[in-house]
């Protein structure tokens, strides 16, 4: 059986302008949420795949790359799920893969960022890097507005208090 | 936020490079594609196994499980005896009071009020006047033309509920304009029926969209009551203990209550009990249509009563 994907020469173009685009992006964003590289590429590859087939079956989204990282953290969301319900399902406890711990303890900027919980890390990558609003980001998260901000709130003064206490 | 931003950034710098370039994504799609058609194929057979078992008891289960009906909704809301235009010149006027107290895994318990003025004119410019705002992110001010704060434009929006039920849900659909996550609404009520809420509690008694004119507001409500999961009572009262008209539903994990505005059909106020145990209340306290950004409704149409 062929298995192979006919990509119509117009879609491959645009989709791979978008691949091109965003993928350094999405990747590094998902990074910085997940503190994890191979989780990173897992989600990322998974959210392109999706964003494709979607295109083929009904053409562009209206904002391509809001589509794009909505449906990452969508995938992203969804993993943490099935791992929380693994884990819970484990008689040993799953080592954390935390790739931010090397280069933590000679980091303070890494080492601040670690000291965040992983929602609120999302809320500030979508917030206050990729400068979505609060509704854009509560619809990626899946959570509420309000929440959202609390999120972010949180997340940026207990960043304040690790620069501080790191500078004093 | 800069500061926030500026140390984002920074991280941002320290990243690997992804090791990943579409080729393996083209790969990827391919081995999902193998998958789907195993999957279906499986399901096929399933199904048909399913029909050749279940022919025998067909004929004694016809005519007793329709669809389910929803919980008693749908109803919909006494017309409005008159509705509230925003006429050019005019500014749409609302004091709104919103509070929560929240609580998640990664927060805490979160308390947030405001309470807030704001002027609306529809050429974008306006005033937002701030008395009280606690863990909640407005700015206030003065606003010319095509400034005043807003998360989108709502101009296009239909104001003729039927119209304004299919506009909304194609707009919040997969691949609409502004696509919302699916939420579980509850036993019996399709799924549309929960993203028609998402598409919609936005727009109401949020300072996002204080652009919402009253016409909008109310022919959002009556799109909402139209729909199966909402029950709709008459002769409640609001928070504030005004007259109101009430839709209840479940939906988005909170058991939610508005209040409508009998004689315009106008949003008054929101209370959500979330299954987590936080809650919130928007509250439009006052409301209508002003002359300028400095001046009060003539005519108010909700009013706090004396003693509250």
């Amino acid at each position: 059986m062929d298995t192979s994907i006919e990509v119509r020469a117009e879609d491959v173009l645009t989709f791979e302008a978008l691949f091109a685009e965003e993928r350094d992006r999405l990747f590094t964003s998902l990074w910085l949420i997940t503190r994890d590289r191979h989780e990173a590429e897992e989600v990322a590859q998974d959210a392109f795949v999706k964003v494709w087939e979607r295109w083929e079956r009904r053409g562009a989204p209206d904002d391509p790359t809001a589509y794009l990282f909505r449906t990452a953290m969508n995938i992203l969301r969804n993993r943490r799920r099935r791992a929380a319900v693994a884990l819970r399902h484990a008689s040993t406890r799953k080592e954390s893969s935390d790739e931010f711990g090397a280069v933590e303890a000679r980091d303070v900027v890494m080492r601040a960022l670690g000291a965040l919980t992983p929602s609120q890390r999302a809320a500030l990558v979508l917030m206050d890097l990729l400068e979505m609003s609060s509704t854009e980001a509560a619809a990626a998260l899946g959570v509420r507005p309000s929440t959202v901000r609390v999120l972010a709130a949180r997340g940026r003064a207990t960043l304040s208090a690790q620069i501080g206490a790191s500078d004093g | 936020m800069d500061d926030t931003k500026r140390l984002l950034e920074q991280a941002r710098h320290r990243a690997p490079t992804p090791a990943f370039d579409l080729d393996d994504v083209r790969d990827r799609r391919s081995r999902h594609d193998r998958r789907r058609r195993v999957s279906a194929a499986i399901v096929g057979l399933g199904i048909t196994a399913a029909i050749v078992a279940g022919a025998a008891f067909a004929t004694a289960s016809v005519g007793t499980h329709g669809r389910t009906a929803g919980p008693a909704g749908g109803g919909g809301l006494p017309a409005p005896a008159r509705t509230v235009a925003l006429a050019p010149g005019g500014f749409s006027y609302q004091r709104i009071r919103i509070e929560s107290d929240s609580t998640c895994a990664d927060c805490g318990v979160n308390h947030v009020e405001l309470l807030a003025e704001s002027w609306w004119a529809p050429d974008g410019s306006g005033r937002i006047d701030v008395s009280k705002a606690q863990n909640y992110g407005i700015n206030g001010g003065t606003f010319g033309a095509g400034s005043f704060p807003t998360e989108g434009d709502l101009t296009g929006f239909p104001t003729d509920p039927g119209e304004l039920r299919t506009f909304l849900l194609a707009r919040s659909a997969d691949d609409g304009a502004s696509p919302r996550p699916d939420v579980t609404p509850a036993p019996g009520v399709p799924l549309e029926d929960g993203q028609l809420w998402l598409a919609i509690r936005d727009y109401l008694g949020s300072t996002q969209y204080l652009n919402a004119t009253p016409e909008l507001r109310a022919a959002m409500l009556q799109v909402l009551a139209q729909d199966p999961m909402a029950r709709v009572s008459t002769g409640a009262t609001d928070p504030l203990g005004r007259p109101a008209s009430t839709l209840r539903f479940h939906a988005y994990d909170a058991d939610v209550t508005v209040f409508v505005e009998p004689t315009t059909g106008d949003f008054m106020a929101k209370t959500e009990r979330f299954d987590d145990g936080s809650t919130g209340s928007v509250i439009v306290e006052e409301a209508g249509i002003a002359t300028s950004d400095q001046a009060l409704p003539q005519g108010r149409r909700i009013t706090v009563p004396a003693g509250s």
